[in-house]
């Protein structure tokens, strides 16, 4: 697979082979589309519970991989929908899956 | 590493990713067993199953979330020890707070670093591996323990049951004691019934033979019961407080059959017979109670043998004894008037054994029996002569 980010980098700040970058990319992108699925039916049914458990999910697996874009977007969602705030969360959903899909 | 022992860590998150950058970050470093879990149920199942040196687990994830998981996996007596250490993207300080007091080990916090996981885990790893091979060797010092502690029960179990055995054997021989002395002076009777009959000298032949047989077999009888006796004697030297009034009444019963034809015995004057209550008269002393009873069957045997050679005749015989205490010791003195008190020949030497003139009467080490009896008692005893009467004063 083709990444239109530097998986190198990724690999100096993590300290890992190329290899196992692109192993935990291929991963992420696969489980990061499920909870971004996730995320996309809870805000069509206004479920800030499950807004939270996604954002929060994709959060995490981001930041992991030092996708500091990716999990700030997702901090934002996670916090705003654990303090009950109906913001729009649809424009920051379509926000990440853009950076997401632009990987 | 860790003394040859890979360790097995559980690996407990819904995301497959961050399982894996875990399982990256922590095999650079060492070698390690990966198993994996995606959920809090699973996590839980898994912990049981495997025995984990330790469990890193999520905080979110769906059926049981982390907390929930750890509250169980801390409640089950086959986890509870298992080291957790908590990997979450939790920033939140209230939930930093709770994920601490659910009972948690550690807490890490995503995006993870590879410096900061392996020191955790290591630091958790090496504690709970050395508390489990603690563990082990205060099993096996139980275990051995447990060994011992049997071995010694099992030994202990022999001594009683032998001290059993040794108990009932001297309770029998103690017993046929009683039927056998009533063998033998009836057949002393018999001997002098015998003795009178004048007319038909080849029946009185054939039952003189017949005595000397059943003799014989009296006398086998009463070694067995000596040498039971001595055998059973070890363990059986402790002195308890008993009535010695009714050593002497247990004594006096057993001779009776034979004294009774020779003279009458009075107890504190109060003239024995075989329903006297053994127990009317309380005189307790520390005693061995089987041997104080030898020493008054030797001693009122030893009146009755005097008493056979008596002129006296039988309305004019008496042997008293009596029972007195004075300052914690107890006095027992045997009087008897058979034949004008004891030879002054014999007086000096009557506690050594072998110095009995009685030539078909036994060996004469009676009375020195006797006396060693009563020096194991720290008592003492005297013989002397008192108004043309043989004295046996015995103190303990």
């Amino acid at each position: 697979m083709v990444y239109n980010i530097n998986l190198q980098d990724i690999a100096d700040k993590l300290d890992f082979d190329l290899e196992d970058v692109e192993m935990l990319m291929e991963v992420f992108i696969e489980t990061v589309n499920e909870s971004l699925e996730s995320l996309k039916n809870a805000i069509d049914a206004n479920n800030l519970e499950d807004i939270y458990r996604s954002s929060h999910a994709i959060k995490g697996s981001a930041a992991n991989l030092t996708l500091t874009n990716i999990a700030e977007i997702a901090k934002d969602i996670e916090e705003q929908s654990r303090n009950n705030n109906n913001i729009n969360y649809l424009e920051k959903y379509k926000s990440l899956k853009v950076l997401i899909s632009e990987l | 590493m860790y003394n040859n022992i890979i360790p097995k860590v559980l690996i407990v998150d819904d995301l497959k990713n961050n399982r894996l950058i875990i399982k990256l970050f922590l095999r650079k470093n060492a070698q390690y067993n990966f198993i994996e879990a995606c959920n809090g149920q699973e996590g839980i199942d898994m912990a049981i199953k495997e025995q984990p040196h330790i469990i890193l687990m999520d905080a979110m994830m769906p059926v049981i979330d982390g907390f929930e998981a750890i509250r169980q996996i801390r409640n089950n007596p086959l986890t509870q020890n298992i080291p957790i250490l908590m990997v979450s993207a939790l920033d939140n300080k209230n939930e930093k707070v709770k994920a601490l007091q659910s009972g948690i080990s550690d807490f890490i916090s995503k995006p993870l670093d590879q410096t900061e996981l392996t020191i955790r885990v290591n630091s958790l790893l090496n504690i709970y591996i050395q508390f489990l091979e603690k563990q082990k060797e205060l099993k096996d010092i139980n275990t051995n323990l447990e060994a011992k502690v049997n071995e010694k029960f099992n030994r202990r179990m022999e001594e009683i049951k032998l001290a059993s055995i040794g108990e009932m054997a001297a309770g029998i021989t103690h017993e046929l004691n009683t039927p056998v002395t009533y063998m033998k002076s009836n057949i002393e009777m018999l001997a002098y019934d015998i003795e009178d009959i004048k007319d038909n000298e080849q029946i009185k032949a054939s039952m003189f033979t017949t005595i000397h047989t059943l003799n014989d077999g009296i006398k086998r009888l009463r070694n067995i019961i000596d040498t039971t006796r001595e055998i059973s004697k070890k363990g059986q030297n402790k002195k308890v407080k008993e009535n010695v009034f009714s050593s002497l009444i247990l004594s006096t019963r057993m001779i009776y059959n034979r004294s009774k034809h020779l003279a009458p015995i009075y107890i504190n004057n109060t003239k024995f017979t075989l329903d006297i209550n053994e127990n009317f008269q309380i005189f307790n002393a520390d005693i061995i109670k089987q041997k104080i009873e030898q020493v008054w069957i030797i001693i009122l045997n030893n009146a009755c043998d005097e008493f056979q050679d008596s002129t006296k005749e039988y309305d004019n015989r008496r042997i008293d004894i009596y029972l007195s205490q004075k300052e914690k010791k107890t006095i027992i003195k045997f009087i008897d008037n058979a034949n004008n008190g004891i030879s002054k020949d014999i007086l000096p030497k009557i506690f050594e054994p072998f110095s009995s003139t009685k030539t078909d009467k036994g060996v004469g080490i009676g009375l020195n029996i006797a006396k060693q009896i009563i020096e194991q008692h720290n008592g003492t005893i005297k013989a002397y002569n008192e108004k043309n009467c043989a004295v046996f004063e015995i103190e303990i």
